[in-house]
């Protein structure tokens, strides 16, 4: 066993699953502990080794950071996503990362990896309070001093995937008008959610020579949003359609309106900043990821057999 | 998951009895109205949760609620929710005269009245269209949400 430290937040959501089924192979070479609002599904996980620890604490919270081991990786996933309220996202996306930079320094000679979103980098975050969070939080790693690597990755594709999910739904509507919001040459780059945590788990190795390292992480091609939706239709024996865009603009301003007013929603107005920006990588992988990256799932491997 | 609608069915019914022509409410009705929602059924569809959050935010909101479920969801949740507030205004004590007086005026007002009626009538389904119908749209087109 080594004294080597990892510090896991959101080690129960979308990706930081896929993390813990990762580490689990090589959990003998060091010790980790998972932040988490329900220890309980981690502990009971058949993978998860006796000697890694779950405490329970939210980072949204008001209580105080349990104290991490001296010199922790820690791996930073825990977010509120689009679909939550402003005020959940400030309180676990800015406030919450606050509270964790606070306490790696207190954890002197860490490391922390922020997974970040690849909407931090979108031009239009118009009503979109989850991009802005991930800029606030990314300056603020930025600032803090303390030794860091930020990841954006780009559209992540993975059982659970949100953007995924809304992807099959546009795909396989059985609408006659084949509508997708905003245009259908959007540019997207998906990854598949088992490559992002196989990256996390390579730059946990990695630290502290990736300190002050920030990039965007994409899947192996880059698609426009009409082919992607094609492709979806052709791993599900359908034909391929034309799509016809219907303008966002109107539709982000009236749900926007919407929201301020406090009605329930089927959708946020910032959710649909998936569909007016380009959602592919613009910073090159580091060097030292490059072989990784050439493993990396295919489209076709991600939405190959997947239903819905 | 089913949505039982506002948060205060209270409000709810304030909200609607002003959009159905009654400003002021009994706590008698309104305790009704919040004990007989549940009559009204539920629903989980994300649209017409939507439209059951406007019901609560006043008249004008009511109104848009109304014209627009009057088209898609004519025997929806919302007007189900509709149809016992006005059934109970229409019966209460205080409040069923000005939904069974008539109309006193000359042939000639009640024309100008009647298609002033319908000119409200006209705009407001407008609006309520122009409103709704983008979320409506895209509510179609994105998964329901998990949370």
């Amino acid at each position: 066993m080594t004294s080597r430290a990892i510090v896991v937040t959101g080690a129960t959501g979308f990706i930081g699953t896929q993390l813990i089924g990762v580490l689990s192979a090589s959990a003998h070479t060091f010790s980790l502990v998972a932040l988490t609002r329900r220890p309980s599904s981690l502990t009971s996980l058949p993978t998860w080794p006796s000697h890694w620890r779950a405490i329970e604490h939210d980072i949204s919270s008001d209580r105080s950071m349990p104290s991490l081991p001296a010199g922790a990786t820690i791996i930073h996933l825990a977010a509120a996503t689009g679909s939550a309220s402003r005020n959940e996202i400030i309180r676990t996306n800015i406030t919450g990362t606050l509270r964790l930079i606070e306490a790696s320094k207190s954890a002197r000679g860490g490391h922390m990896i922020l997974v970040s979103s690849i909407a931090a980098r979108y031009d239009d975050k118009r009503w979109y309070a989850y991009a802005d969070s991930k800029v606030t939080a990314e300056k603020a790693l930025v600032q803090s001093g303390i030794a860091s690597t930020i990841v954006r990755p780009t559209v992540v594709m993975g059982p659970g995937s949100a953007a995924e999910a809304a992807l099959w739904k546009l795909a396989t509507s059985p609408s006659p008008l084949p509508l997708v919001p905003g245009s259908p040459h959007v540019r997207m780059q998906p990854i598949a959610v088992r490559d992002v945590a196989r990256t996390l788990e390579h730059l946990i190795h990695l630290a502290p020579t990736t300190a002050s390292l920030s990039f965007d992480l994409g899947g192996p091609e880059v698609l426009e949003l009409g082919e992607l939706l094609s492709r979806m239709r052709e791993a599900r024996q359908l034909t391929r359609r034309n799509y016809i865009p219907i303008p966002l603009t109107p539709i982000r301003l009236v749900l926007a309106a919407a929201e301020k007013i406090g009605l329930p929603l089927p959708v946020r107005a910032g959710q649909l900043a998936l569909f007016a920006n380009d959602s592919s990588a613009r910073t090159p992988l580091p060097p030292a990821l490059a072989d990784l990256s050439s493993t990396f799932s295919t489209v076709g491997e991600m939405i190959g057999g997947r239903r819905e | 998951m089913t949505a039982r609608g506002t948060e205060d069915p209270r409000a709810e019914f304030r909200s609607v009895a002003r959009y159905l022509g009654t400003q002021v409410v009994s706590d008698h009705a309104t305790e009704l109205y919040a004990g007989m929602l549940s009559s009204a059924g539920e629903t989980s569809s994300p649209i017409e949760k939507t439209l059951l959050g406007m019901l609560g935010r006043g008249p004008l909101s009511a109104a848009l609620a109304d014209s627009y479920a009057r088209r898609f969801f004519p025997h929806g949740v919302v007007r189900r929710r509709l149809t016992l507030a006005l059934a109970l205004l229409e019966s209460g004590a205080g409040t069923h005269s000005s939904y069974d007086r008539g109309i006193g005026a000359s042939r000639p007002v009640t024309w100008a009245a009647l298609a002033g009626a319908g000119i409200v009538w006209l705009t407001r389904t407008v609006a309520a269209f122009l409103i709704l119908a983008p979320v409506h749209l895209v509510a179609s087109l994105w998964p329901r949400s998990r949370r």
